[in-house]
């Protein structure tokens, strides 16, 4: 009788170490934070931000087209594995970012949506591998006269 | 010339007059009809006559003390063996007392039984030594206490019950720390790919420079670009424009439908 109950102690730990284990490895995921930087930019002559002087790419091609580009926000979100996260957007819709993969190179795999509230009527997909610190950008949505140009950095 | 008809068994048992009325009958009958076999008959008597011989002159030789001397230290010999493996306890529990099972009524000791290693060993328990020769089941007091101890009621030894659900913990932890290690993301820096350029051969007329090192270019995934896309029922189109560092810089340029309609 004592060793059924000893047996059924250590088959009870056996099936909570293999379910805790992988919450443990969650737990080990590094959050990913992610800058995202939303500009207004205009063909009309105007101001470019400060801020943005420093973008390389935006000085180039098709960028430097605007003569204008105004910084309409800049959230900065924490990114988990497999976890989204929804950033509103300006026009109404929402920018959803994940964080799909840490790749062993230490780059990072994103997956990218924007979309209305529960709709797919924009950009269903995209997936992007970025290294830490460089930015890509989403440009094309039209906003108050203007065209919507986001960036995003991860893991800066 | 004539060829052996009879076996080396049968000659040899000829000689030795082992064979029945028949078999000597037969013998005889085909050794009149092979000057062969009689040539072998001869060589084997000879042959035995010489070891006669030989072992009597050395029988002459050996005096009675030297053979019963000789018997006795064949016996230390076996015995010394034995006592050097065998610890004090197994002559105490082992001979009950006046068993003479040791000691002869004559004052000679009588070999005792050893294990000698070998292939048998295999099927044989661990400690074999005792429990396969020692007379135990002739001491009451060891028979009865092996009785006790196969009893299906009792216990088994002190750890027998709980070794093996120590054994399942072990395991259990050593199947979370791989389930963990195999699902830990990788938070170490960017491995750098290293790649190794060739040094540049030397002139024929220049001198021989020789590296010990080779240059190593370490290079870097920098940039981002673009692993798939899905568009909608958009127009769109991907590309890369220089940014930091001249590090490619992924862009996603898409119409809006809203902003066209």
């Amino acid at each position: 009788m004592r060793h059924m109950w000893t047996t059924k102690r250590y088959l009870g730990f056996l099936g909570l170490a293999l379910l805790v284990a992988p919450v443990v490895t969650r737990a080990q995921t590094p959050a990913v934070h992610a800058d995202v930087v939303v500009i207004l930019a205009k063909e009309e002559p105007g101001t470019i931000d400060p801020s943005l002087a420093a973008v390389g790419a935006l000085q180039r091609p098709p960028f430097n087209t605007f003569r204008s580009m105004r910084v309409l926000s800049r959230p900065r979100v924490t990114l988990r594995t497999d976890q989204d996260v929804d950033i509103a957007l300006p026009n109404g819709r929402q920018l959803r970012l994940r964080i799909q993969q840490v790749m062993p190179d230490g780059r990072l795999r994103v997956r990218v949506s924007i979309n209305r509230p529960n709709q797919s009527d924009y950009l269903p997909l995209l997936q992007v591998l970025a290294s830490p610190g460089d930015p890509f950008f989403v440009a094309g949505q039209a906003h108050d006269g203007g065209t919507l140009v986001i960036g995003i950095t991860l893991g800066s | 010339m004539s060829t052996p008809r009879i076996e080396d068994s049968v000659l040899q048992q000829l000689r030795d007059d082992e064979l029945d009325a028949d078999e000597r009958e037969q013998a005889l009958r085909l050794l009149a009809d092979s000057s062969h076999d009689q040539g072998r008959l001869r060589a084997m008597e000879r042959l035995g006559e010489f070891v006669n011989d030989v072992t009597a002159e050395d029988a002459a030789q050996l005096s009675a003390a030297d053979s019963s001397r000789m018997f006795e230290n064949i016996l230390m010999g076996l015995d010394a063996p034995a006592a050097a493996h065998a610890p004090s306890d197994a002559e105490t529990s082992v001979a009950p007392s006046g068993a003479g099972a040791a000691v002869e009524t004559d004052g000679r000791k009588r070999p005792k039984l050893r294990l000698i290693e070998g292939e048998g060993l295999g099927t044989l328990p661990p400690r074999s030594e005792k429990v396969a020769f020692e007379p135990k089941l002739s001491s009451p007091e060891g028979l009865a206490e092996e009785r006790r101890g196969s009893q299906p009621g009792q216990a088994p030894d002190a750890d027998g019950g709980t070794k093996w659900p120590g054994l399942l913990a072990v395991v259990a932890l050593a199947a979370a720390a791989l389930l963990a290690l195999a699902l830990r993301p990788a938070d170490a820096p960017p491995a750098p790919i290293a790649e190794v350029v060739a040094p540049v051969p030397a002139t024929p007329d220049g001198p021989v420079v020789v590296e010990d090192e080779p240059e190593v270019i370490v290079a870097s995934h920098r940039g981002t670009e673009v692993e798939a896309i899905d568009f909608g029922s958009n127009m769109g189109t991907v590309f890369q424009v220089p940014g930091e560092r001249d590090v490619p810089v992924a862009v996603v340029w898409i119409s809006d439908e809203e902003y066209v309609r």
